[in-house]
């Protein structure tokens, strides 16, 4: 009751003092509410100046068939697709920035690598420069290659992409031009540079792209040249021993590319060209991918192929030099034991495959007529049995090596891409790889090796595929 | 009781003024130089294609995912979801090409933060447009 009391009186006392404490606050909070626009402007700006994007892929990829396509077997690989990327980028102005890309890949053990380190200046009318450790933009989807999100693909169809992808990125300098013609957009891009791994040294690289982009879609070509290198010697021994050459080898690139996703549906084609000199696979690739965007669903289907288009001149070039010790017994080379055998009437005396062909099949005719006697005979007998050994096992080789380098494969592929939250999709993918005798992106080693000792090559691969892709 | 009354009507009165979602309309400060503008173009700024309107710089700044504005914005005048937004601006920001918008919260803060700087461009719900704001697109 005391209390009753107490609070009754109580409350005009501090319903006054409440009213004149209001008042103050009234005044703080608006101080307050000032600062804190203040701040969150300054904050603001100091996002605007820099800024951290990263984007990670994490999944697994598992094939039907032992011998690895694409460095997929049949064992479940967690790393093969699995990558992690953070991008810096800092605005010292509206005209310059850096920008810096660390990237690590579960193929390479996590390794963590600056793949990009450049800076960027952009003039006033359009044009822009880079400069420093930049993409090599080659492909239509060179640029965000690493970014599965941006893509429709748990794995982009290697018959395409895989052949440049050593030389994703390089130390150069890109120009770039940009221009409104109408509605649309032209960007030009001009990169020059140079890059290297353990392997190889590609050097002089001039790249070319033109760009025309619309509202609903994109065109693109692109034209590259470089100069090529083998640094690596047991690279350089073997493709010696085949008389290709192992240093300023020109090489060609080009791509033509096309996109169009006006919302619900969505198509994309390209189709490459490699033209590289010496020992080199020169391949032609396309790929075309048609899907339909069903709310949170984009369910895609891929087609791709590769097929290698100078099977007939590394062919020659492997034969015509094949100059190694061949015969155990005589120590005689290739050249000698034709030349032998065309002192007996069998084949022109040349290393070309023409008549390697001509000795392995007729050879044996004449030793079986040639007199059994003993002395000169029989030492002429050994010659050209010697001859005949060296020019088929020289073919057999030669063939496995040969189906080992060539390329002949198609690709069909189903993917289901499902957005669980924006910036964040779950990739599934489905792909049947066929080969037509030929290894394509079979491991080549296992592949010869099978082909010389009789085993049998595999004709297909199906390759299952399971991405989270994100971008944050 | 009649008090009550009053604030319940005004509360209900309030209420319904801001369930009339009008849809998302593009604003810039009271006093900036941003005049009226195209869809194409305000689509062009938001998604960094263009970063001047009839020649004055023009900053867009986006509110945050999931608010009403955001969603009518992006669905009825950008025309593109926000997985195809995310994937869109993926695309030019891991090429070192762009950045999205700045995103700075609800209508209130886009309201502030164009009536603080001129080169702002922000959308907003009809509904809250006021004398701070002056409307350069809607649709």
């Amino acid at each position: 009751m005391a209390f009753k009391h107490l609070t009754y009186a109580a409350i005009p006392l501090i319903a006054a003092s409440m009213s004149v404490s209001l008042t103050t606050h009234a005044a703080t909070i608006d101080q307050l509410n000032r600062q804190i626009q203040k701040l969150s402007q300054r904050m603001a700006a100091q996002d605007q100046r820099f800024r951290i994007n990263g984007f990670a892929s994490f999944g697994i990829t598992q094939s039907d068939e032992e011998m690895a396509y694409n460095d997929i077997d049949d064992e479940v690989s967690f790393s093969r697709f699995s990558k992690l990327g953070l991008q810096m980028s800092f605005n010292m102005d509206a005209q310059n920035s850096v920008v810096t890309q660390l990237v690590s890949r579960g193929d390479n053990d996590w390794e963590t690598n600056a793949e990009w380190a450049y800076f960027k200046h952009e003039f006033n009318n359009g044009f822009s420069t880079k400069i420093g450790r930049i993409r090599l933009p080659a492909y239509q989807l060179s640029e965000f290659l690493d970014v599965g999100y941006a893509t429709p693909y748990a794995q982009i169809p290697a018959e395409t992409y895989d052949s440049l992808a050593p030389f994703a990125n390089m130390d150069g300098i890109d120009l770039g031009y940009s221009t409104d013609v109408g509605d649309n957009t032209l960007n030009l891009q001009l990169t020059y540079g140079h890059t290297k791994d353990d392997e190889f040294e590609l050097s002089g690289v001039i790249d070319f792209s033109a760009t025309f982009q619309s509202d609903t879609w994109s065109t693109r070509v692109a034209y590259g040249e470089a100069t090529l290198k083998i640094v690596s010697d047991d690279f350089k021994a073997a493709v010696g021993l085949y008389g290709g050459a192992t240093d300023d080898i020109e090489s060609t690139f080009t791509s033509v590319g096309f996109t169009y996703d006006p919302g619900d549906l969505y198509f994309t084609a390209e189709t490459t060209q490699l033209a590289i000199g010496s020992q080199f696979v020169d391949a032609d690739a396309m790929l075309a991918t048609l899907g339909y965007r069903m709310g949170r669903l984009l369910p895609t289907i891929t087609f791709a192929t590769t097929e290698s288009t100078d099977d007939e001149d590394r062919e020659f070039a492997r034969i015509s030099a094949a100059n190694p010790v061949l015969d155990a017994d005589s120590g005689a080379t290739l050249a000698v034991l034709m030349g032998a055998a065309n002192a007996f009437g069998v084949g022109d005396g040349s290393t070309s495959q023409a008549n390697l062909g001509v000795v392995a099949a007729t050879g044996a005719a004449t030793i079986a007529v040639l007199p059994t006697a003993t002395g000169t005979d029989l030492v002429n007998k050994g010659t050209l049995q010697g001859a005949v050994t060296a020019a088929s096992g020289v073919l057999t080789g030669h063939a496995g090596l040969q189906a080992a380098s060539n390329r002949n494969t198609q690709r069909i592929g189903l993917g289901l891409k499902y957005d669980m939250s924006p910036g964040t999709a779950l990739n599934l993918q489905y792909d049947i790889i066929t080969v037509d005798d030929e290894s394509g992106l079979f491991d080549d080693t296992a592949w010869a090796t099978n082909a010389a000792t009789g085993g049998t090559n595999p004709d297909s691969s199906n390759i299952l595929t399971i991405t989270i892709d994100t971008v944050f | 009781m009649k008090l009550s009354k009053q604030l319940i009507t005004t509360l209900a009165l309030t209420a319904s003024m801001s369930m009339a979602h009008a849809g998302a309309v593009a604003v810039a400060g009271a006093s900036s130089p941003l005049a009226a503008a195209s869809s194409a173009d305000v689509v062009k700024v938001f998604l960094g294609k263009k970063k001047n309107l009839g020649g004055v710089t023009a900053i867009p700044v986006d509110q945050d995912e999931g608010t009403a504005a955001r969603g009518d914005f992006y669905t009825s005048i950008v025309k593109k979801s926000e997985s195809q937004l995310k994937s869109y601006w993926s695309r030019l920001i891991f090429t070192g090409k762009g950045q999205a918008p700045q995103v700075v919260g609800g209508d209130g803060d886009i309201k502030n933060m164009v009536a603080n700087n001129p080169n702002i461009i922000g959308y907003i719900d009809e509904s809250q447009v006021d004398t701070t704001v002056k409307v350069i697109f809607k649709p």
